[in-house]
């Protein structure tokens, strides 16, 4: 197999800018070979996947070359287009949450494949299929999988989910498989293995891999050769030793550096915090979420039990960061929003500048906000889409300093953009008129408002690009050493607390299983789990 | 699946007790004296004949006791009489069929046509044709339903003669398409909407792009994966469109003098007759709670979250 892509260009005739989305792009891939696609969102890493499987809106203009064993797919009549896709090219979607339909079975899925591909005959007998979709699941490690066809997709986790999308790419055993940002929707540990079991199938079946992502770091031990994307130029390619060692262009340079690296604590320098004032102090903290059940007329609570947290202690001391690190699941957002008095804990205590969190009623509640803020993961969700900047910066005010006079509070939100790095005539914009970048730097600057002393940051640039998060890591580093402030870092992402904690609580199933320094904790793991989770992190052997 | 059905079930039987209870109530804080309706205009009654017609419609009891013994009553098939002397019974009996006949054909016409042009203007969002859709669908969601009664009756039925401008005694099938059809454009032109955007929306889907990537033919896509999906919304806004479509049909019955459910209502309300326009709108109460109890049973069957539990 080889896929030839010669000066491919692709335009929208009515997008925002005259700028097409990509543009003399060039890529060959050779057999069984892995290569990656490398951009930031906007960067048209997802067009050229998009390009290669004909599935471009019909509006697009597309011209240049896209050879699949000398066959030129530019042009394909839709009729052609069958013979390729799912049959030549194989396709690993993003986010295997939406990526299944929810009103069929697993087995349809296969079932709908099959047929269509023709993979059994006739004579196979009506339940050919079956033992195809069953040996096809068992080979990407679901071996439970005659329940597994039975199934609906809500009914499986995020990881099963991905490993059935892989089988169905791999159904019709294509040349070619196009993975498109195939984990960053889920948890480290998974990542990993997905990645991995990515990795060994189109090894063993002879397949090629293009691999799409933002991050550097997933595709540096896994492909031999890369392509690095911004805004629809091709920056640079060739090997990937190549390109992480000796990058010829500013832009690959500064995509490097911005990746998260574990090796960071060797690089930096620790402060002492043990004999720090606690600002935030969490004291055998237990939650546990009734389960429902359905009832005759209401549901009935409390047959079975979640237990989110489970006797979690925690201390946050004046000027630290904390990082509180687990997977989706591990009840580290169910800690934050207890922090927060978003939730109340079973049992427990969360004590904040020496007062227990839930002996404070009426009027001190409000003085609570000055002491803790959050930031949220998602930026877009978290802003109010109907709200400017400047009237989101504005609305702590009109609930705690009623006395500030307009220029006051103005001079205050003035001090709030420039701690957080954004410019002044980004007041009178709406969320949706910022990027993401923007955004979370508008969440943060919201957070400030009151000057608390401790933030609390629940995956507060998990869902940002990486030279994005590399930026607004700076600013926080920079907040830190401006204000003071201290810290609870909620994470999955080990690299990211490299980079910016200095303590570090692993948590797992609503337990703390490891708690330490971060230098001590990363180095010197003690815990299975802890262990597992550091030797997910992508980009370990090359960084 | 079963406890869902029981439970779905026990609920219906209690929002139809609630409505009831309701309605009573609203029949009973309606200004005016029963009594007096009931002697008729220009009547002056004494005292103890007063008092007797009081006790025989037991209209000297509290308000709740009125509303056990009406209950009591219609446990035992009693649904009470009009002034005419009509038992409500028998005015059911003679009104629902048109009704229902009218109704069955506006659900179907409303469903066909919803359905199928909304699935096309979502296929080929942008077109011509779309445009055109969402141009009249505009239009004819702005049209108030008596307006547009009239106008058909007026245009086809008396300048164009193209049909009769009222229905007769019977009817039929036949007679009942265009009043249904009048009935239900409202339904229809929301549906066409509603099912385009879903159409639009799951075209646009994730999981559609992973089964084109998958090589699965665009007809197949369309319907096992994109009308599929979307039925399961619309089922549910079929459902409530239901309960306009019942109201709605107080006033195509009446233009077009259809001798239906509607109608019944209609003249029993303008009469002033309070236990009979109770017993009638109980009847359209358990009309409507029952199709949409079939609505979510039907939401069950088509959507599999429902049927297994969304585990969470």
């Amino acid at each position: 197999m080889t896929l030839d892509i010669t000066n491919l260009r692709i335009a929208y005739p009515h997008g925002r800018t005259d700028k097409p989305a990509v543009e003399s792009f060039s890529l060959s891939v050779g057999a069984n070979e892995r290569v990656a696609i490398v951009g930031e969102s906007g960067s048209g890493k997802s067009t050229v996947a998009n390009a290669i499987m004909g599935l471009l809106p019909g509006k697009a203009n597309v011209s240049g070359s896209i050879k699949l064993d000398g066959t030129e797919l530019i042009g394909l009549p839709t009729r052609e287009w069958y013979k390729v896709r799912g049959a030549q090219i194989g396709y690993v979607p993003q986010d295997p949450m939406l990526s299944l339909n929810e009103v069929w079975t697993i087995g349809y899925h296969f079932r709908e494949t099959i047929s269509t591909h023709h993979l059994v005959s006739r004579e196979d007998g009506r339940d050919a299929w079956r033992k195809l979709a069953a040996d096809r699941l068992r080979e990407v490690g679901l071996n439970d999988a005659e329940r597994v066809l039975k199934q609906y997709p809500h009914q499986l986790s995020g990881g099963m989910r991905q490993r059935v999308l892989i089988a169905l790419a791999l159904l019709a055993r294509p040349k070619l498989i196009i993975a498109d940002e195939p984990t960053s929707a889920l948890d480290v540990v998974v990542q990993k293995q997905i990645l991995d079991l990515l990795e060994d199938l189109t090894d063993r079946l002879g397949s090629s891999l293009i691999l799409i992502t933002h991050d550097l770091g997933l595709v540096a031990d896994r492909c031999t050769r890369v392509s690095v994307l911004y805004r629809g130029d091709q920056v640079e390619t060739g090997s990937i030793d190549e390109v992480i060692r000796a990058p010829k262009q500013a832009y690959t340079k500064h995509l490097l550096e911005a990746v998260p690296k574990l090796s960071a604590i060797r690089d930096r320098k620790f402060a002492d915090f043990t004999d720090a004032e606690k600002v935030l102090e969490i004291r055998h903290l237990y939650k546990e979420y009734p389960l429902k059940q359905s009832g005759w007329f209401f549901n009935r609570h409390g047959a079975s039990i979640l237990q989110a947290s489970n006797d979690v202690n925690l201390t946050v001391r004046s000027g630290e960061c904390r990082a509180l690190v687990g997977e989706s699941g591990s009840g580290k957002s169910t800690i934050a929003k207890i922090v927060m008095g978003l939730e109340k804990p079973t049992r427990g205590d969360v004590i904040i500048q020496g007062r227990n969190r839930w002996d404070i009623r009426g009027q001190e509640l409000d003085e609570q906000a000055h002491h803790i803020q959050i930031v949220f993961q998602d930026p877009y969700a978290s802003l109010d889409p109907q709200f400017t900047v400047q009237r989101t910066l504005l609305e702590p005010f009109a609930v705690h300093h009623r006395q500030w006079s307009a220029d006051e509070r103005y001079e205050r939100i003035l001090h709030l953009l420039e701690l957080v790095g954004l410019d002044e005539d980004l007041l009178g914009r709406y969320p949706d008129e910022l990027s993401g970048g923007q955004r979370q730097r508008v969440a943060i600057a919201r957070a400030l408002a009151l000057e608390p002393e401790i933030l609390v940051l629940d995956e507060a640039v998990s869902a940002l690009d990486v030279i994005v998060r590399a930026q607004i890591l700076e600013t926080l580093r920079d907040l830190r050493e401006r204000l003071g402030l201290s810290m609870l870092f909620i994470t999955h992402d080990l690299a990211v607390v490299a980079e910016i904690a200095d303590s570090v609580s692993v948590i797992n199933h609503g337990r703390i299983v490891e708690s330490g320094a971060v230098s001590d904790v990363f180095l010197n793991p003690q815990d299975d789990y802890t262990k597992e989770l550091l030797a997910s992190v992508p980009g370990r052997a090359a960084f | 699946m079963a406890r869902y059905i029981l439970s779905r079930l026990a609920q219906a039987v209690v929002v139809i007790f609630v409505a009831t209870l309701l309605l009573y109530a609203l029949a009973y804080a309606m200004p005016g004296d029963p009594v007096a309706a009931l002697a008729g205009e220009n009547q002056t009654l004494d005292a103890a004949t007063r008092a007797a017609i009081a006790a025989k419609y037991n209209l000297d009891k509290p308000f709740l006791v009125q509303y056990a013994l009406y209950l009591g009553r219609v446990f035992h098939g009693d649904l009470g009489t009009t002034f005419a002397g009509r038992p409500v019974t028998e005015v059911i009996a003679t009104a629902f069929p048109v009704t229902a006949r009218l109704a069955i054909i506006a659900i179907v016409i409303e469903t066909v046509i919803g359905v199928l042009v909304g699935l096309v203007a979502g296929r080929r969002k942008g077109s011509g044709f779309d445009s055109v859709v969402m141009t009249v669908t505009m239009i004819l969601l702005g049209i108030p339903s008596f307006v547009l009664a009239f106008a058909v009756q007026y245009f086809f039925g008396v300048k164009l003669r193209w049909m009769k401008p009222t229905v007769s005694e019977f009817a039929t099938w036949g007679e009942l398409v265009v009043p249904a059809l009048v009935l239900a454009v409202g339904s229809i032109a929301f549906l066409i909407r509603f099912t385009r955007s879903g159409v639009v929306d799951a075209l646009n889907s994730d999981h559609v792009k992973a089964a084109r990537a998958r090589g699965i033919h665009e007809w197949r896509i369309g319907l096992a994966h994109v009308l599929r999906n979307v039925l399961i919304p619309i089922v549910t806004v079929i459902g409530t469109e239901f309960g306009g479509l019942l109201g709605g049909a107080i006033i195509t019955e009446s233009v077009f003098n259809i001798p239906g459910f509607g109608q019944q209502v209609y003249q029993h309300i303008i009469r002033g007759e309070t236990a009979p326009t109770v017993s009638l709108v109980s009847v359209l109460v358990i009309i409507f709670v029952t199709v949409n109890l079939l609505v979510d049973l039907l939401y069950a069957v088509l959507n599999p979250k429902v049927r297994y539990g969304a585990h969470e």
